[in-house]
């Protein structure tokens, strides 16, 4: 059954307010923790850190092509064009699924 | 090209950012078309749609509701749900501090909402560069969520005459974006170790780590990882 206007409307505004929770704690986290050379490390190794355990983990719960899609991107995006990196393997993905 | 120590938010950073942005919007205009079809698939109707990208305005997650999406609509995992896959958000936005703290009042409460995996590299790259300018991230995002909202809409319309994304390698889409991202962000061999460490981590067994944390989790045993390596005598 598909659920009504208010009830949607309300599902999508706590959404709203849990995702703005999550993105500015960072700003409450950052303050409580001490400045110790460990803890300017952490959070200087923390952005890419996130990035890569979102590719590994979407990958693995993907196909192969999917690997192969992301193995040409890295390649293009690695002498400076991502945009056709971006494109190119979605073709790569596209192409081995159509044969 | 910088402006080293101006901690401001200007219209010339937002045009920049704005630029820098061409390719992370040719993948969150597929991204959200991606998303535009899968929501009418579950009957979502087109302003609850358009309502959800623009407000939450974080792909992962919303595509993880997705299957809940019946009446009644089950609020708490739903909001769980949003919660654990969007908790990675502070790690970004934790991650700006040295950049943040030099602003007052409501702007890094407004900038800190305004952040996604996209955007957040946009605004490193430029940091790295030595720009201090709060625009670049704001410029982006701009960018970003009008292609989102577009992409959305372009999507839920097209869906019938689309079919299945996968044919086109749509659901790929924000994976190979950001796998392209950290081309970008790669300092050298020595991030072998703690990229190496959030990856093992991704496959810590769901008996441990529920599937919705596993990024964040991934995320801080990486730099956890990192951080070591770095001040270990």
């Amino acid at each position: 059954m598909t659920p009504d206007a208010s009830s949607t409307a309300l599902a999508i505004g706590g959404m709203a307010v849990v995702t703005y929770v999550a993105r500015a704690g960072g700003l409450v986290v950052a303050r409580v923790l001490p400045s110790t050379p460990f803890i300017t490390a952490f959070l200087k190794h923390l952005g890419t850190s996130v990035i890569v355990a979102l590719v590994v983990a979407t990958l693995g719960k993907g196909d192969g092509p999917g690997y192969l899609a992301a193995a040409v991107t890295v390649g293009i995006a690695a002498i400076g064009r991502p945009t056709t990196a971006l494109l190119a393997g979605m073709a790569v993905a596209a192409l081995i699924r159509a044969l | 090209m910088t402006s080293h120590a101006s901690f401001t938010v200007t219209r010339r950073a937002m045009w920049q950012g704005a630029r820098a942005s061409v390719p992370l919007a040719v993948a969150s205009a597929v991204l959200g078309a991606g998303f535009g079809v899968a929501a009418r698939q579950v009957d979502l109707a087109l302003w609850a749609t358009l309502f959800m990208s623009g407000t939450v305005f974080a792909g992962a997650a919303q595509f993880a509701v997705l299957p809940l999406w019946s009446a009644p609509l089950p609020l708490a995992p739903i909001w769980f749900s949003t919660f654990a896959v969007n908790a990675r958000f502070s790690l970004l936005t934790a991650s700006l501090t040295s950049w943040l703290r030099h602003y007052r009042g409501a702007t890094p409460w407004m900038a800190s909402g305004l952040i996604g995996e996209g955007q957040w590299a946009i605004a490193m790259g430029a940091y790295a560069r030595g720009e201090r300018d709060l625009g670049v991230l704001v410029g982006s995002s701009v960018v970003v969520w009008l292609v989102w909202m577009a992409g959305t809409a372009a999507g839920f319309l097209a869906a019938p005459a689309l079919g299945d994304p996968r044919r086109f390698g749509l659901d790929l889409v924000l994976v190979l974006f950001f796998a392209a991202t950290l081309t970008a962000g790669w300092r050298g061999p020595k991030d072998l170790v703690p990229w190496g460490a959030a990856a093992l981590a991704t496959r810590i067994p769901a008996s441990i780590v529920a599937p919705e944390w596993q990024v964040l989790v991934a995320a801080l045993v990486g730099a956890t990882v990192g951080a070591w390596r770095d001040t270990r005598r």
